[in-house]
């Protein structure tokens, strides 16, 4: 269902009678979904309620058991990206990890390098492009897979708990890099978060999970201080944002 | 200790059979080995890496054939390539081809199985991200053979063990010709039957000797991202 005073042609995905079982069991059932482009969605819900299910099904990693998912306007190989929750870190250097998500056709290495480089200073970890990658801690690790994301401009921003494992220095500098990177494509994003502070600050509309289902939706004050849904209200009691 | 004084003085002698049968066996443990690695490794990774129907079948199909007996695997090789077979026009029985061919029969598998599996529990995470990026699908399986080259280094010695220490089945399609398809296994069986322990026991040191030096090279190479 498009909002009142929404564009069809602003229609970036929809969903439509989504279903994805796992191991006979239904993790996922959202019977209609409709994604705006340049938008900033937060999926909230306790764990198990499908969040990650939904991001690997709009990323492609994994299939639909039922209904289908509409594109609009996506396509190439770099229109979409995807951040799992538990990005591989390549056994490289870290300059090397974050220049193998810039496409190589045309652009020459040494404008990869500086375009590299320049994300890994946005993320704080610019000091670390020598470094063996895959001796990083996790929070350096997740930084990086941020990196490699925000490298290139992308029309979709898919991300699975981006900051779960990054401190309170490492989030600033990824919501300050994330909201520029934002800013300057226009991209549309959606992230999976248990840290709500977060969803408020990035997101203008928060999609509330429960059971697979897509209970709520709507700005962020009104889903996570007014939930409607006993879901919600239980899953938000204890959250005093 | 009198054959060990004597299969040293054999080593540092100048034995043209010894040198012949060392230079046959690496010949035909290195093509074996080489060939088994070029089939097993990127099947190994389409197995690990992807879900498709009757993987599960095919898995078992190949850990059964990981322990294939090298006679039956001789045997099943012999009669392919015996004059009435079906590769008979080719003339190969009785030479190191043959060996070569019967040892790849018996290695491939190994190296299916095991890279299978090492690449299994990485594939996984490693696809997701490296399609979540943008790395073009064509590169996927060179990604994982150069993540997993550590352990992949493991696997091909395992597959160079198992080459170099075989008996079974390159007796029963090389014969065990002398000067031509005499390999140190088959040989050490010969010149312990006939006695001969001086040779046998100097065979063994040499095998012993590939064993360490090879196998200290692939340490060497498993220990060098770590120090």
């Amino acid at each position: 269902m498009t909002e009142p005073g929404q564009n069809t042609n602003d229609i970036l995905i929809e969903l439509q009678g989504l279903q994805r079982y796992y191991r006979g069991r239904k993790v996922l059932d959202i019977d209609q979904l409709i994604l705006m482009r340049g938008h900033r969605y937060a999926l909230v819900g306790a764990n198990g309620s499908g969040k990650s299910t939904l991001l690997k099904l709009l990323a492609g990693a994994i299939k639909p058991s039922g209904g289908e998912i509409v594109f609009h306007g996506l396509d190439g190989d770099y229109d979409r990206a995807y951040l799992p929750q538990k990005p591989y870190i390549f056994s490289c250097s870290a300059l090397k990890n974050v220049m193998m998500a810039i496409p190589d056709k045309n652009a020459d290495k040494q404008r990869r390098r500086l375009q590299a480089e320049q994300a890994m200073r946005l993320l704080g970890i610019a000091e670390l492009a020598d470094g063996k990658a895959n001796r990083f801690s996790g929070g350096e690790g997740q930084r990086l897979a941020l990196a490699r994301i925000l490298v290139v401009p992308h029309q979709l921003l898919l991300l699975d708990e981006p900051t779960s494992a990054t401190d309170i220095a490492g989030n600033e500098l990824f919501e300050e890099a994330l909201n520029n990177y934002l800013q300057q494509t226009q991209a549309t994003l959606i992230f999976a978060t248990h840290a709500l502070s977060q969803a408020v600050r990035l997101a203008d509309t928060v999609i509330f999970l429960d059971g697979g289902k897509a209970v709520e939706q709507g700005p962020p004050e009104q889903v996570l201080y007014h939930p409607q849904s006993a879901g919600g209200k239980a899953f938000l009691r204890f959250w005093q944002g | 200790m009198e054959y060990f004084v004597d299969a040293l003085k054999l080593l540092l002698g100048n034995n043209g059979e010894l040198r012949g049968i060392i230079a046959v066996t690496l010949q035909m443990s290195f093509f074996s080995t080489t060939i088994s690695m070029l089939i097993g490794m990127p099947l190994g990774v389409l197995i690990g890496s992807r879900s498709f129907v009757g993987k599960r079948y095919l898995v078992r199909v190949i850990h059964t054939l990981m322990g294939l007996p090298p006679v039956v695997a001789g045997l099943i090789v012999f009669l392919l390539l015996s004059r009435s077979g079906p590769f008979g026009e080719f003339q190969l029985l009785f030479s190191v081809p043959a060996m070569v061919i019967a040892q790849v029969v018996l290695i491939t598998p190994i190296i299916i199985g095991l890279t299978a599996s090492i690449t299994s529990v990485r594939a996984k995470s490693l696809l997701e991200t490296s399609r979540g990026i943008g790395i073009p699908r064509r590169k996927e399986i060179g990604l994982l053979l150069y993540e997993a080259r550590i352990q992949l280094v493991a696997v091909m010695m395992t597959g160079f063990g198992r080459a170099i220490s075989e008996v079974g089945a390159v007796q029963i399609v090389g014969g065990n010709v002398q000067f031509h398809t005499r390999v140190m296994t088959t040989a050490i069986m010969l010149e312990t039957n006939k006695g001969n322990f001086e040779l046998a026991v100097a065979l063994g040191i040499v095998l012993l000797l590939i064993s360490l030096i090879i196998n200290s090279f692939a340490q060497r190479l498993q220990e060098e991202p770590n120090d």
